[in-house]
């Protein structure tokens, strides 16, 4: 009594792999699952594209360096740590994290500019992520976290550690003032680039 | 599965994970408790970490691990229709597993092993919390091997017929298991236990997080597939109708399967051990373990909505309320899809490459966890059991209203419970905090959401213990008559007689699994044996 | 329970289940529009 108009559209499946005309494959169901192959082509699109093409990344750079000895490192010695800018006018932030704070404990940026953020950790695990913003990474001892990112809102935030990392975890957090643009001073230290350099 | 002996070999399993539950809820209530910093007399950091370390390992190792060898004993059986391969080496499996248990859980109630149930290095927990771990993941595997082989006997015994939905699906899911659980086998055998045992002075992180998300990933699925499974062989019967299509359910376990391993990485997006083209790759083929999914939601609602057109309901929409609600396995599953489109839709955030930095390590994270698993996954578990416990006690189920009402209270708490915790997290709350401290008045914004996770906890452990003492009345308490019924699993709509090899056997995807396995994580493993890592000391908490 | 005809079984059993289609686009629908709204409204505009 039910003809079923065989739509070639819905069969698509079957034609695709025709030895499977003998397992019955409903047409609304191979309808469905174009439609989620053309949901799932939509996200991984947008996603691959941006990543390719408008540098939307997740933190990447794949960079080992000692934990044990950051103090003796030229880049991570405490005086070098914190805001600079380099050169070529890059501005760079160097952190330690390490139980149970961010160091130095409070950083003062511009809005709307790209920040690079250079993460160590100088004991465990750590992660770090400041609310309402897309600066989040973890800090993986042995490695360096470098990111890139820019914050629109000028504000104070908070920067907090996100990921276990003893029973002082929920202490650990510093601060960022986020400057506007036209307001913000870059500090007056050079970056150090291959001696320290005390003014 | 009318054999006593085999009988008490489930139900031992099935009392180990549903005690290892209730203990868990009672823990997880006590931490939201704790979080809220409400009640300051319960202010302890120390025990706050221990509960959560410990109600992790027995929500997402204990209660699964021995649900799923219980329910896979029972499946080999009953569909099947032969006695269980090897009793006794099944036996020993569950003591293995048991002792393993005992063993991690002395470290974890006196506090020395508050290392969370992920135990990141190179913050080291007491040895025998990994020893512990070990012996569960090899009993575990003693029960693959039963599964195999009893898989591999009788399609000898049966050239070219269909092997059964429920037995092909569990033999997925342990072929899926040993793949899986490699990974994390790898970190704690040559780098956590000569670690806490002092054996070697220094690991490298990278390296453990990186076998470890080879594990962390498609365990969920190892989790998820029973219930997929009682959403393809037990709900369509249960509804009154038959299942929709036998051969897509077999294709939607194998790309679950397949895909469910070479996508660790996702776990591993803020991570600057591994390189941007890894992560992109991983994460395309998160999307792709996504469509098995879709693929499920239609089978098992197309066989829901034949049922519901079989009892009656007219229109584009009057099946669902046509549908048997009162029947606890079909009630399970309307709640259980209804947590999946959540629970996945937060999936699908997290799996979204850069947009990770919005939710990651945010309370986002465990309110999304709860959701699918604590939800989704774990309530057609209690479905499976319901159905169960009167087969394998032989008699009735105490009560089915109660059960009903425990399904029910279980869907509103999760609901209530994991609703505020997604929003906490795009509020910017970190996860694994135990109390909020921070000077910052954006926490203000947190605390109503809090108390609401108070008001969900409070609700699933009444529902949990409710679970418990139903399953404990219906085994123990004297019944006015017996229960004959017999195992039903659902016939599909049109007759299976000879499937594709491909269908009915896991040889080529074995291959398939081993050359993406290569690809997804060769280098990115090989990479700290070339580049010139530091390893870290043993810290600890 | 009304007892269908045999005829009216056969085509319930054979028919394609319209609304479970329905049901599963919106649902699908809706989690594309949450997404973008994620992705484009929040992620994006937070840097």
């Amino acid at each position: 009594m039910h003809t079923e108009p065989t739509k070639p559209k819905s069969q698509w499946l079957i034609k695709l792999f025709p030895h499977w005309a003998h397992i019955h494959i409903d047409q609304l169901e191979q309808k469905w699952i174009a439609v989620s192959l053309a949901a799932v082509a939509l996200f991984v699109g947008i996603i691959t594209l941006d990543a390719l093409f408008h540098g939307i990344n997740p933190p990447s750079k794949v960079e080992t360096i000692d934990s044990a000895s950051l103090h003796l490192s030229k880049e991570f010695a405490e005086d070098n740590l914190g805001v600079q800018v380099d050169g070529q006018g890059k501005i760079i932030i160097r952190m330690v994290a390490g139980r149970y704070s961010f160091f130095p404990k409070h950083i003062d940026v511009p809005a709307e500019t790209p920040l690079t953020f250079r993460w160590v950790s100088m004991d465990v695990l750590h992660g770090v992520h400041i609310p309402m913003t897309n600066m989040s990474t973890m800090i993986v001892p042995g490695y360096v976290a470098e990111i890139t990112t820019s914050f629109p809102k000028p504000g104070d935030y908070p920067l907090l550690c996100n990921e276990y990392c003893g029973l002082g975890h929920n202490h650990m957090w510093s601060n960022i003032s986020v400057i506007a643009k036209e307001n913000w001073k870059a500090p007056t230290k050079p970056a150090a680039t291959g001696g320290t350099s005390h003014e | 599965m009318n054999n006593a002996a085999e009988q008490k070999l489930v139900l031992s399993h099935l009392w180990v994970a549903f005690i290892a539950f209730v203990v868990a809820c009672l823990l997880g209530e006590y931490q939201v408790l704790e979080r809220s910093g409400l009640f300051p007399a319960l202010d302890s950091t120390r025990v706050y970490f221990a509960s959560v370390s410990t109600h992790g390992v027995l929500m997402a190792f204990v209660l699964t691990t021995f649900f799923i060898m219980g329910f896979g004993y029972y499946v080999a059986v009953s569909s099947l229709k032969q006695p269980l391969w090897n009793l006794p080496l099944a036996w020993i499996s569950f003591w293995i597993a048991l002792v393993g248990t005992v063993l991690a859980a002395i470290p974890l109630l006196t506090g020395n092993a508050s290392v969370l149930y992920t135990f990141y290095p190179p913050i080291v927990a007491h040895a025998a919390f990994y020893i512990g771990a070990t012996l569960l993941v090899v009993g575990s595997w003693l029960w693959c091997v039963i599964m195999l082989v009893t898989f591999g006997q009788w399609k000898k015994a049966h050239p070219g017929a269909p092997v059964p939905l429920a037995m092909f699906a569990t033999a997925a899911n342990a072929l899926l298991w040993l793949w899986t659980s490699a990974g994390v086998a790898l970190e704690v055998l040559f780098q956590l236990i000569p670690f806490s045992l002092g054996w070697i002075d220094t690991i490298d992180p990278g390296l453990a997080r990186t076998l470890f998300a080879w594990t962390l990933h498609p365990i969920v699925y190892f989790w998820l597939i029973p219930t997929y499974i009682a959403f393809y062989v037990f709900v369509p019967k249960q509804a009154g109708g038959y299942l929709f299509s036998d051969e897509m359910a077999r294709v939607a376990f194998i790309v679950l399967v397949v895909f469910a391993l070479p996508i660790g990485f996702h776990h591993l997006y803020m991570d600057p051990e591994q390189g941007q083209g890894w992560k992109l790759l991983h994460g395309i083929g998160t999307f792709v373990v996504a469509l098995p999914t879709l693929v499920t939601g239609f089978t098992v609602i197309a066989s829901l909505e034949i049922a519901g057109r079989l009892r009656g309901g007219k229109g584009l929409f009057g099946w669902i309320l046509a549908l048997p609600w009162t029947n606890p396995m079909v009630l399970a599953v309307i709640l259980s899809l209804l947590m999946l489109i959540f629970g996945g839709f937060g999936g699908i955030v997290n799996a979204s490459y850069a947009m990770n930095a919005m939710v990651h390590n945010t309370a986002w994270v465990p309110g999304h966890f709860h959701l699918i698993f604590g939800g989704t996954t774990i309530i057609m578990y209690i479905a499976i059991a319901y159905y169960l416990w009167p087969l394998l006690v032989g008699k009735p189920l105490f009560s089915k209203n109660l059960a009903l009402m425990q399904l029910w209270t279980w869907f509103i708490g999760m609901s209530i419970l994991t609703t505020p915790w997604h929003v906490l997290g795009l509020l910017g709350q970190p996860r694994r905090i135990s109390t909020v401290v921070y000077n910052n008045l954006l926490t203000l914004a947190w605390q109503p959401y809090e108390f609401m996770m108070i008001l969900g906890g409070l609700v699933l452990l009444g529902s949990a213990c409710l679970l418990i003492y139903i399953l404990a009345k219906t085994q123990l308490a004297p019944a006015a008559e017996a229960f004959t019924g017999e195992i039903e699993y659902a016939t599909p709509i049109h007759a299976v007689s000879t499937l594709p090899e491909y269908l009915n056997g896991f040889k080529v995807w074995n291959k398939v699994i081993a050359v993406l396995m290569a690809i997804s994580f060769g280098f990115p493993i090989l990479q700290f044996f070339f580049m010139d890592t530091f390893g870290s000391s043993a810290w600890g908490y | 329970m009304e007892q269908l005809t045999e005829e009216e079984r056969k085509r319930i059993l054979e028919s394609p289940p319209m609304g479970t289609f329905a049901l599963m686009s919106v649902v699908l629908g809706g989690m594309v529009i949450a997404w973008l709204f994620l992705y484009y409204g929040v992620f994006l505009p937070r840097g």
